[in-house]
């Protein structure tokens, strides 16, 4: 079986640069290990990845690395070919990385109104007629009615729809997102799953998304990587992780 | 990141230089003490075993000991009722309870004088150590009913209700909520004490001796620096002690938060709220309103006082003192925010625990080791014009400045920073567009509280004031030694009314400034 995976894994490498690269990466906070010597390549564009692990085990980390908000101790980390992160020195810096990061608190600033949240972003980058482009994302989004109210006069949903376009408008080649959708109930759960996707497919993204949820990580991804004590136990689909030789997954998953 | 670096550095460089001149002077008053002739220092340090210096020692340590007591018994009553209970009024009540410790303690001396001489009580009660106690807690209370009310909204609910679901609430009280706030009685006992024990002018208006006024006596009467400076250390000795058990509280807790829930909060629901609020409406009507009318009525009293009369003798020490606690306000506030954002941003937080020990030094002391310190021919510009009072308001104030700015800088979610990063915003930028409004409120209300304790603050002022320079604190304690009574009284109403109108400035200010709905949400 792992033979199988790596085949496929070789094979896509080769036909282009991959979306992300680890090598060798070690994280420490203070003198614990948080991931150890981790190597990974993400091969396939506008996909769905999650990555999936205990509390503690290095999930969200792993997002911040990617995103640039935390520095590497050794290895390095490459998007789409370009070195990014290389020991402990940040080669490209956050805003540059062409990502976009939904945080689990969502980070909506409380003293904008939701047209400004969205506006934010635009304005750093001074994108011409960045007025239009807001208008369309929030039309987009359907929270057009919603663009003079302060974030905390949202539901929870609306606020979701609200980190999402502010991230989106942005029109990043990553999107990540750690575990946003923790706190919402199962209904609008479902709702947000069913919009992530479609962005996937129709704004071009490669979604990296945490979540400790295998049943969530199962139904949503086209690839999953697991991770377990800061080490990286299994990376492949959903389907072939069932029949995967790993004690500690078999559990995870409750095969 | 180049810039950051030098960001950092400058900052850093900064808050180096302006912690030096406020720990330096007490560096070198401990110097000056331990490196001066063996006999002398030994013959300083023996000197407090003498009958008058015991007593005085004596006395500072009983009056520390029941205020400390009365006051952590009383806040924590009050801290009950007007945070935890659903008391009516309570907003309100909690303003008034928190008035006399915002005052001039003279004033509220000033003005209990007047009360016990209309009341006819003998002279031998009135200048007294029960007196000292008595007005010393009624100044303490709110401090510590401030200190306990934070301990109890960091309580979570789900602590309470899960005692609850076995036994009684007061079951639960006693050994749940009562040990959870043992870290904040313990720190409110500890800052009252240290506080009650370097007061200056109670003891000293109603002439009771007490270890701090032994040691102005020797500073300023007999010219004795170096037994002054010996006894100062003796006192910030005990000071310190007392203090370092429990700094990490100090420094760690959340006091002034403002808005941010941080956790869900259980309210207790008086079965019989009429018994408690009367209580509280008697307690608050006689600490804090009889005195202020009787300081009015004292002054009216005499048909031929004008308040504009005293208004206009006053005039220029209130324009002086008006000017000088708005400079120092700013400065404190300004080196407030530098000091509790290279915290947050470095992990710095050994600077707070220097802030802390330096808050924790008695004023006189602050006052001797500034004039140790800066009276020098290099540093004389200093001594001799009002930058020594600047210095004297930070050494005081800093620490309080920095706890305010500093519990709420770490209320805001990294995340909303980091998501500003991921968008390209600077440093700068993510600093006025985000953090500062986030923060503005507590700059405001740290700004306006160093203010009125600048105002006020007697004991280190008295010792370092420059020549030429009228402050009113000075004004109004040098002159109760000759002039009449009602004009003592006078002159500490329009202190008070002076007080009361920043204050007004204060919530009027963030009435007008931060009320919008986005903060109550948070």
């Amino acid at each position: 079986m792992y033979a199988f995976w790596k085949k496929g894994f070789i094979q896509s490498t080769m036909e282009r640069e991959p979306v992300i690269q680890f090598r060798n990466c070690t994280k420490l906070f203070d003198s614990k290990t948080i991931l150890r010597n981790i190597s990974l390549e993400v091969n396939e564009e506008n996909s769905f990845t999650s990555i999936l692990g205990k509390s503690g085990s290095g999930k969200t980390t792993l997002l911040r690395l990617i995103a640039g908000l935390e520095k590497l101790n050794e290895g390095s980390i490459h998007i789409k070919g370009k070195i990014v992160s290389e020991g402990s020195k940040i080669i490209v810096p956050p805003h540059e990385r062409n990502v976009g990061f939904i945080f689990q608190d969502l980070a909506l600033w409380p003293h904008f109104t939701v047209y400004q949240n969205i506006e934010f972003g635009l304005k750093q980058k001074k994108i011409a007629g960045y007025k239009s482009i807001i208008m369309q994302t929030m039309n987009e989004f359907g929270i057009t009615d919603l663009k003079d109210n302060f974030t905390h006069q949202l539901s929870g949903g609306q606020q979701q729809l609200v980190a999402l376009a502010r991230s989106m408008v942005l029109q990043p080649e990553i999107l990540l997102m750690d575990e946003p959708l923790a706190n919402l109930d199962v209904k609008l759960k479902t709702q947000m799953r069913k919009l992530i996707k479609q962005l996937v497919k129709e704004k071009k993204v490669s979604i990296f998304y945490v979540t400790h949820d295998h049943k969530e990580a199962m139904e949503m991804s086209d690839k999953m990587i697991v991770v377990n004590e800061g080490a990286i136990t299994y990376y492949g689909t959903p389907e072939q992780s069932i029949y995967f030789d790993s004690t500690f997954l078999k559990e995870f998953i409750e095969v | 990141m180049g810039k950051t670096i030098n960001i950092k550095t400058i900052l850093l460089l900064v808050a180096g230089l302006f912690s030096a001149a406020i720990v330096l002077p007490l560096g070198a008053l401990l110097f000056g003490t331990i490196s001066g002739q063996a006999s002398e220092v030994v013959n300083n340090i023996t000197s407090i075993f003498h009958g008058d210096v015991l007593q005085s020692i004596g006395n500072s340590l009983i009056i520390s000991t029941a205020v400390s007591i009365l006051s952590v018994l009383l806040g924590c009553c009050f801290a009950f009722l007007f945070s935890k209970a659903n008391l009516p009024f309570s907003k309100a009540l909690r303003l008034l309870l928190l008035l006399p410790f915002l005052l001039p303690s003279y004033v509220i001396c000033v003005a209990w004088n007047d009360v016990w001489l209309f009341a006819d009580v003998h002279r031998n009660l009135i200048y007294s150590l029960p007196a000292v106690v008595f007005i010393l807690t009624t100044i303490y209370t709110p401090l510590a009913a401030f200190i306990i009310q934070a301990g109890l909204k960091n309580i979570n609910a789900g602590m309470e209700e899960a005692g609850m679901m076995i036994t009684s609430y007061k079951e639960v009280f006693i050994k749940i909520v009562l040990p959870l706030l043992r870290p904040a009685l313990f720190s409110s006992f500890i800052l009252i004490f240290i506080l009650s024990l370097s007061e200056f002018a109670v003891p000293s208006f109603l002439s009771v001796p007490v270890f701090v006024t032994e040691i102005f006596t020797q500073f300023s009467a007999f010219y004795n620096y170096s037994l002054a400076a010996t006894q100062s250390l003796i006192l910030t000795a005990i000071c310190l002690l007392l203090l370092f058990p429990e700094r990490k509280f100090l420094t760690n807790e959340y006091f002034f938060p403002f808005g941010k829930k941080a956790f869900r909060f259980r309210m207790y629901e008086l079965r019989n709220k009429s018994v408690p609020l009367v209580l509280a409406m008697l307690y608050l009507f006689f600490t804090v309103l009889v005195p202020v009318a009787f300081l009015a009525f004292q002054t009216f009293s005499v048909a031929k006082t004008s308040l504009l009369d005293i208004v206009i003798m006053l005039l220029p020490s209130l324009k002086d003192s008006l000017l000088i606690a708005v400079a120092g306000a700013f400065i404190v506030t300004l080196f407030g925010f530098i000091f509790s954002w290279l915290t947050a941003q470095y992990k710095l937080k050994f600077l707070q625990t220097i802030l802390l020990f330096v808050f924790a030094v008695p004023a006189i002391v602050t006052g001797v080791s500034l004039i140790f310190f800066y009276n020098t021919p290099s540093l004389s510009f200093i001594y001799s014009s009002i930058l020594i009072i600047l210095i004297a308001f930070s050494t005081r104030f800093l620490f309080i400045a920095v706890k305010i700015i500093s519990d709420n800088l770490r209320q805001i979610p990294v995340s909303y920073t980091e998501a500003a990063k991921m968008m390209g915003a600077r440093s700068f930028y993510i600093f006025r567009k985000i953090s500062l409004p986030l923060l503005g409120e507590a700059l405001f209300t740290s700004f306006f509280i160093i203010l009125i304790f600048c105002l006020n603050e007697l004991s280190t002022v008295i010792m370092v004031y420059p020549p030429g320079t009228s402050l009113l604190p000075v004004t109004i304690f040098t002159r109760t030694a000759n002039a009449p009574q009602h004009i003592v009284s006078g002159m500490s109403l329009v202190a008070l009314m002076f007080t009361l109108v920043i204050l007004l400035c204060m919530l009027f200010g963030k009435k007008v400034l931060f009320n919008q709905q986005w903060r109550e949400s948070r």
